[in-house]
């Protein structure tokens, strides 16, 4: 809020100059954002917390300077008349009724008569103008000017408009309406709490006033409210209508009963004092349980021990008289009264702060905490996504980090099937879902990176994607992997060529080997799979590990990355679920045990079966491990070979087979058996040819 | 035997003016091989009379070994000569790159996150993780929010349903902790916030926070002082100093915000306190015995500070430009 340094220093008798006080405020927790200058001088715009609700008035604010700087409030002298009416007309029963106790404590009406409505006083205007609002009548600007001055929220109504000249302080009636001051039709609801006349609803209670009872030129008696409404409705009526206002912000945050009457005593006063009525004829105070005073009692010691210093006790008691709190001390114990205009202060510990914030807490030092030694340790997650990033950082991949919120995609890859998520207060199409795929996220990062005609293309993100599984929402940790184009850079002595799916499988199955994983099967998808998941169905696979499904891999088909725009190489992706990794891994790896290397020469065979060019490459593979040899120690391929000589739909494969027996040296006709076993499994398993 | 002199002067002649080693070669085969001349002086001998032979043999083998040392040194030279020329021809550009290794970097948001565990690791803090999905209670509720308060005001997030929200604090992990753990615990976390916030150079509806706090008997605010200080001079230099302010978040009580010192200007980092009693209570923790300290800050900040980065938007653009210059 804004604050005239001028209006201040009616409260203060300080020498400081603007940007002093400012420091002096932001460091007793007022914080001074900027200081702007005005017709009046330097203007302090304060962010207050929520819940300092009293510091919303010159007068909150000034008492905080007051403590901060051991100076006196000067509260104004002399104090407002008291309620200037007594005999006839005083505490009239019938001008205020309250139906909603619970939601209207307390509200205070004045009848003044005699009103003439004009322009209000120079030095009010330039006070209201300097604090941010536009001076309006000499009515209007007073109820202003008292909420600006004590935090109260007041509201003036024109009461010839007031049906039976009486309020009612009621909830709405189902299809009530009402047009407010600045023109919103206002559809209210049951749980709107209204001030109402006899008939209909006048003003939404500490929100905004009805136009209809408006204070105009021809206004000449007036009923001036001001009232306590319950916080949570104010707030809760305010944010059904979107209705926000200097009062309903003030509610809000709390505005005290027990300064109702002193605020509505203040206006009268000023209405009087300035013209704009002649005189007071009816009033009423309506506040049948008045709140009783609360008591806290703190400990000297749970006061030091709280802060981290000793805290001597003459300047804890100086301390809080200075914020207004009647303190009784004891030897050890200060009994304090919170002002009334504290409702923030509610337990020892809040009074702690208050202790600690005068003195300033420059005096808490520097201490690392003793106790018990905890072992300090990263999470299991962290643990294993460092050593995955570490991976895939050195197979060439830059980290990014992309965006939760995004709009729905045609590469939302639903793998792990499961619903999308959609965020039902959006801020825009484009974050309209929350992500269920890594791979829409790398797709835009490569292609915005390739439209700057930058590279390499290769990236990976270790995010959390979500989706609905039955009723249940699960988030998971994904790790995707995008490359488009050669992963190094092109070089003077040669051109890179760009990489494809074996590029992309290779990166993966060096993750998943060295995170511990063994017997990865690899499945094309089948076509309508595949189509689906928007991968191309020849170059795509499933990863699995046992029964777990640990992700896919794959490249995008070419009119899809026709259709993303900007990129024009292959693009190969993939994508794992972490939770899959670590229940494979939990499954597969025992504890490692060390197996001394052979001492014995290793001997290498070549075998080029001829098998149909549709036979997978693990189905040899099978064949060869099957086939019983227990030295057998590897087997690669080497070459894959179609065409001349070869008949068309056939494929010859060179495999690269490594025997070794960890206790002696083979000899060759051990050799030349196991080979000739090897190939008689190839034959009877594969159908495999052998060329004479 | 008056042969034997003008032979070696002769070959030693030709010795020193061989250019190459291959030149060398063929004269040591010539004088020094099975068929050279020497070895056909050494076979001679046998046809001399008997008295005579010693005297002509270590002659012989006088002028053998002169010739072969001879050949040995010339052969050096030559060698050291070849291997220098071939070492000239082998001549590169060294100005020209060398071939592209390619490894990936980490996000500066990863890098910083890595710095931030090793040094709350080292003062004793056990990393946690908490869902980007949070329920109201978690988010809220546990803290000590009251509901519709207006604290809520600068947290508003994104709604899936009545209940479930995009976390806006990674605070929310508080409340998972103490359910089921026991003090003393010095908890840590870090991770991925959102606020329903339209997006300039500092703010952004999806963020990065750390959260901090520990739980323990005699913790005040100068533990959180110390620690907040310890935390920022590993992370700023050693010159760095903390300075509190009064501020408020439902869940602490005192509450402040925090700032360094640094390069001659105070910076606001985040909010800190010490745990509010209501919500040790709520986890029946004896709030008379155990006092606790919080603290937050957030992630992109601190990149944003050492390196004077100037918009938020950067960290979630993934423009390699940007990337690559962590």
């Amino acid at each position: 809020m804004r604050i005239p340094v001028e209006w201040l220093k009616e409260f203060v008798n300080t020498e400081a100059d603007a940007a002093s006080i400012a420091e002096t405020l932001t460091m007793a927790g007022l914080e001074v954002e900027e200081t702007e200058q005005s017709e009046l001088g330097s203007v302090l715009n304060i962010k207050v917390t929520p819940n300092r609700g009293d510091c919303l008035s010159v007068i909150g604010v000034a008492r905080e300077l007051a403590a901060a700087e051991c100076l006196e409030l000067r509260l104004s002298s002399p104090p407002p008349q008291p309620s200037p009416l007594t005999g006839e007309g005083a505490n009239e029963s019938n001008l205020v009724q309250i139906e909603a106790a619970e939601l209207c404590p307390r509200y205070v009406g004045r009848v003044l008569e005699g009103v003439r409505i004009q322009p209000s006083p120079e030095w009010m205007q330039k006070r209201l103008l300097a604090s941010g609002m536009r001076p309006i009548n000499n009515v209007v600007d007073v109820t202003n000017y008292v909420m600006l001055e004590s935090g109260q929220p007041l509201h003036a109504f024109n009461l010839n408009r007031l049906s039976e000249e009486r309020i009612i302080v009621r909830l709405a009636q189902p299809g009530e309406k009402m047009t407010a001051l600045d023109g919103t039709e206002c559809a209210l609801s049951e749980t709107m709490l209204v001030i109402a006349d006899a008939e209909k609803p006048v003003a939404i209670a500490g929100v905004m006033g009805g136009a209809y009872t408006e204070v105009t030129e021809s206004t000449v008696r007036i009923l001036l409210e001001s009232a306590h409404f319950d916080p949570v409705s104010v707030r809760r009526t305010a944010n059904r209508l979107a209705l926000r206002t200097e009062a309903s912000y003030r509610f809000e945050r709390v505005v005290s009963r027990e300064g109702v009457g002193a605020a509505a005593d203040r206006a009268c006063e000023l209405l009087l004092k300035t013209g704009a009525a002649q005189k007071v004829t009816r009033t009423a105070d309506v506040y049948p349980n008045p709140a009783s005073k609360r008591s806290i009692s703190v400990r000297m010691s749970r006061t030091g021990a709280l802060l981290g210093y000793e805290v001597n006790k003459g300047a804890a008691e100086t301390a809080l008289r200075s914020l207004g709190f009647i303190i009784e001390a004891g030897e050890e114990v200060l009994n304090c009264t919170v002002p009334h205009w504290r409702s923030d202060v509610t337990r020892d510990v809040d009074i702690v702060e208050e202790i600690g914030r005068v003195l300033g807490y420059q005096r808490i030092p520097d201490r690392l905490p003793g106790g018990a030694a905890t072992p300090g340790r990263r999470s299991d997650l962290q643990r294993i996504t460092a050593e995955i990033r570490n991976i895939l950082t050195g197979c060439g991949l830059q980290e990014v980090v992309c965006h939760t919120l995004q709009a729905p995609s045609i590469m939302d890859i639903e793998f792990w099937g499961g619903g999308r998520l959609p965020v039902r207060n959006a801020l825009s199409s484009e974050l309209s879902q929350l992500r269920i795929s890594l791979a829409p996220g790398l797709t835009a990062a490569a292609q915005r990176n390739a439209r700057r005609g930058e590279s390499p293309l290769a990236f990976f993100e270790i995010g959390r994607v979500f989706r609905m599984e039955g009723e249940s929402i699960a988030e998971k940790v994904h790790i995707g992997g995008l490359v488009a184009g050669p992963i190094n850079r092109d070089w003077w002595q040669r051109a890179n060529s760009d990489a494809g799916f074996y590029e992309i499988k290779g990166i993966v199955e060096l993750l998943l080997e060295r995170l511990g994983l063994k017997d990865i099967e690899w499945a094309s998808f089948n076509k309508g799979e595949a189509l689906r998941y928007c991968l191309h169905p020849g170059r795509s696979s499933e990863i699995r590990s046992t029964n777990d499904r640990l992700g896919w891999v794959g490249e995008t088909p070419l009119d899809l990355i026709e259709e993303i725009g900007g990129i024009r190489h292959r693009i190969g992706l993939f994508e794992l679920e972490l939770e899959m990794i670590q229940s494979a891994t939990e499954s597969q790896v025992a504890a490692k045990t060390f197996i001394p290397p052979s001492p014995y020469p290793a001997v290498t065979r070549d075998l080029a079966p001829r098998v149909p060019i549709d036979r997978p490459y693990s189905d040899l593979e099978a064949a060869v491990r099957q086939a019983g040899v227990t030295f057998l120690e590897g087997c690669e391929p080497r070459e894959v070979f179609t065409g001349d000589p070869l008949k068309p739909g056939i494929k010859s494969v060179t495999l690269s087979l490594t025997f070794r027996h960890p206790a002696r040296t083979l000899t060759d006709d051990e050799v030349q058996a196991a080979v000739t076993r090897i190939r008689e499994a190839l034959e009877q398993r594969c159908g495999a040819i052998f060329p004479t | 035997m008056d042969e034997i002199k003008p032979m070696l002067d002769a070959a030693l002649v030709e010795v020193g003016n061989a250019s190459t080693v291959s030149d060398l070669d063929q004269l040591e085969i010539g004088y020094l091989g099975r068929k050279g001349e020497i070895s056909q002086l050494l076979r001679s001998i046998g046809k001399l009379p008997m008295e005579e032979r010693p005297r002509y043999g270590s002659l012989i083998n006088e002028a053998k070994e002169r010739l072969a040392a001879e050949i040995e040194r010339r052969r050096n030279v030559l060698k050291a000569a070849e291997h220098l020329s071939r070492l000239e021809t082998e001549r590169l550009d060294v100005t020209l790159p060398g071939k592209p290794v390619s490894r990936g970097r980490l996000h500066p948001l990863t890098q910083t996150a890595e710095r931030i565990i090793e040094v709350l690791s080292g003062l004793g803090f056990e990393f946690v993780d908490g869902p980007e999905l949070e329920d109201y209670e978690h988010n809220f509720k546990a803290l000590n929010y009251p509901d519709d308060h207006p604290a809520m005001d600068e947290q508003m997030s994104f709604y899936i349903d009545d209940t479930h929200l995009l976390r806006t604090q990674t605070t929310a992990l508080q409340g998972r902790v103490m359910a089921k753990r026991k003090p003393p615990f010095r908890i840590a976390t870090i991770g991925r916030c959102f606020r329903y916030e339209a997006v300039d150079a500092t703010h952004h509806h999806t963020f990065h926070q750390v959260d901090v706090f520990m739980v323990d008997e005699g913790v005040s605010m100068a533990d959180l002082k110390g620690t907040l200080a310890t935390f920022a001079r590993a992370m700023f230099g050693d010159e760095v100093t903390v300075r509190f302010r009064p501020d408020f978040f439902p869940f602490v009580e005192p509450g402040v915000d925090y700032a360094i010192r640094w390069h001659d200007r105070w910076l606001e980092l985040g909010g800190a306190g010490l745990i509010h009693p209501n919500i040790l209570e709520s986890f029946d923790i004896d709030s008379e015995k155990y006092t606790g300290f919080a603290f937050g800050l957030g992630i992109e900040r601190i990149p944003m500070i050492q390196y004077g980065i100037n918009d938020l938007r950067y960290f979630l653009d993934n423009d390699l430009r940007f990337l690559r210059q962590f």
